[in-house]
């Protein structure tokens, strides 16, 4: 009963280890935006008291999450998370949860 | 990409659900009959990790079927258990079910052990009997306290110097004797070396029984002998714990002869490495930990008791197309916690559900932030952001860290805030608590 198409091509690079992506590999856009509901809730809503990030602007989320790396606004915990990603991520992080958590 | 509840379900599920169908239907509840066109998945073990995994796989892909074997119907989560030996919470603040995963995402939850893993069969057998096949595994298993590594210091042991390094049972049994203890009583918290699960959460303990202490038994003291030289966020803590607690907290490091070597619970006395020997009212043995016993008996250890995995997929490095995620692998610099095990099992849920759709891996990105409370209105955080390198898994550099060491108390509240927001948000993204 298992109908999946067979992917041992995949299967024999991952055995081989060939994926490891260099340092400088910006991350996948869905794994940054699923790394920020932990905190910001499930879809960025947020059932507490950390602010909920669905229903933004693309440029709003990008440009908040500048102003914390560059330390022109101060929070908490944001200023020392926002500096983990490049400014590709941001971007695409930002465009990410703008097309999908609204 | 479209997100969806999981809607999917295999036909042999909806045969089991027969029964259910109409109760489903009252209350609007959508079931699509589909086989498992795209693969089976097993996931093993219910917290932090393997919920966040199983949950994720099936929003990803509803065309995964996923199976998560878990023995307890209700998990009671580590994190925030230090606050019912606080006082301030109870055990169902802490206690989460496996409805939502099941009716909602159409998770088939079986409450049994895993006993056993044919990798090359791919099968999963449980103690009741039942084996499972499966196309790819996520092995979340969290620890295993190593017995006898302090001598004395077995299972029988553990009833009368409780461990509570498993929330449940231990947990209620630390709290039961921290409330009989009589005033003027010391309480002795045993942190082992590292690597061990939760590294700020010895001291978060120490912090929340001085907090019991001081507003019920404020003659009492709490005495730290602990294995290490050094602790995580311990500028912060020993600063608030002057602040807050006065002398009330004693902490001895490695080389002061902090190490606790052994145990003698009917005297309720440990012994330390140079041969001292202190006597507590309550004793809090955490000792040294390994992988969950499913991921060790099946050959997923290495020789540290804990198990390698691919950085980018956390597939194991020994056993093909089994994942193991959360405090059981070995992490590189990610530390052993609850938020490090959801941001892993996000990940291997993505890598997972790309195999099996013939897709390559992504490049992943890992973050983990431990709040700390030292008191209900003072908490502190560590946070980082990690990616792959050719090391492994490392922090990035000029990121994260800790709470500043110069905060003010509305800092200090806001984190304290921010802490149980986390762990609202965060239940909700896994068990929709």
């Amino acid at each position: 009963m298992w109908l999946y198409a067979p992917i041992f091509g995949v299967a024999a690079l991952l055995t081989a280890g060939a994926f490891v992506p260099a340092a400088a590999q910006n991350a996948d856009p869905q794994l940054l935006s699923l790394s920020c509901a932990g905190c910001h809730g499930p879809q960025g809503r947020s059932p507490a008291t950390i602010p909920s990030i669905y229903g933004r602007s693309a440029e709003s989320l990008a440009e908040t999450l500048r102003a914390f790396r560059d330390g022109q606004r101060q929070a908490t915990v944001m200023n020392r998370i926002a500096k983990g990603y490049t400014d590709a991520e941001i971007d695409a992080l930002a465009r990410e949860i703008a097309a999908n958590w609204k | 990409m479209t997100k969806r509840f999981g809607t999917t379900i295999s036909r042999r599920r909806f045969a089991q659900l027969a029964g259910a169908a109409v109760a489903s239907s009252a209350l609007g509840v959508n079931f699509a009959v589909r086989a498992a066109d795209k693969g089976r998945v097993v996931v093993i073990g219910g917290g932090f990790g393997g919920a966040t995994a199983a949950k994720k796989i099936r929003e990803l892909d509803p065309a995964i079927d996923v199976t998560l074997v878990e023995p307890a119907r209700v998990f009671h989560t580590c994190p925030f258990s230090n606050y019912v030996l606080a006082g301030f919470k109870s055990m169902d603040d802490i206690a989460h079910n496996y409805d939502a995963l099941q009716n909602r995402h159409g998770v088939r939850v079986i409450h049994d052990t895993a006993v056993a893993l044919d990798p090359v069969a791919r099968t999963v057998r449980l103690a009741g009997g039942q084996t499972l096949n499966y196309d790819r595994a996520i092995v979340s298993p969290g620890i295993d306290i190593r017995w006898g590594a302090i001598e004395g210091y077995d299972e029988s042991a553990a009833e009368r110097m409780p461990h509570a390094w498993k929330a449940g049972p231990q947990t209620v049994l630390l709290r039961r004797q921290l409330e009989a203890m009589p005033d003027g009583g010391v309480v002795i918290l045993a942190p082992p070396a590292n690597p061990f699960r939760c590294p700020p959460g010895p001291y978060e303990r120490a912090s929340m029984i001085a907090y019991y202490l001081k507003n019920n038994k404020p003659r009492s003291k709490v005495l730290i002998l602990d294995a290490k030289e050094t602790f995580s966020k311990q500028g912060l803590f020993q600063a608030g714990w002057r602040q807050l607690y006065g002398d009330m907290i004693e902490w001895v490091p490695l080389s002061k002869d902090g190490k606790v070597v052994s145990v003698d619970p009917a005297e309720m006395t440990v012994t330390t490495e140079f041969g001292t020997r202190h006597r507590g009212d309550v004793v809090n043995v955490i000792p040294p930990q390994w992988a969950g016993k499913i991921a060790r008996d099946v050959g997923l250890a290495n020789q540290t008791g804990w198990c390698p995995v691919d950085p980018v997929t956390f597939e194991s490095t020994i056993h093909k197309n089994v994942h193991v995620i959360g405090d059981a692998s070995i992490a590189g610099a990610m530390p052993k916690s609850g938020f490090a095990a959801n941001s892993q099992g996000k990940v291997a849920a993505m890598a997972v559900v790309n195999a099996l759709n013939g897709r390559p891996p992504v490049t992943p990105t890992y973050v983990n932030t431990c709040y700390s409370l030292l008191a209900p209105d003072y908490g502190i955080s560590v946070a980082d952001v990690y990616r792959v390198t050719p090391q492994g898994i490392a922090a990035v550099q000029n990121a994260g860290g800790v709470s500043p060491a110069n905060a003010d108390a509305s800092f200090r509240l806001a984190e304290a805030r921010y802490a149980e927001g986390w762990y609202a948000s965060m239940s909700r993204e896994i068990w929709d608590a």
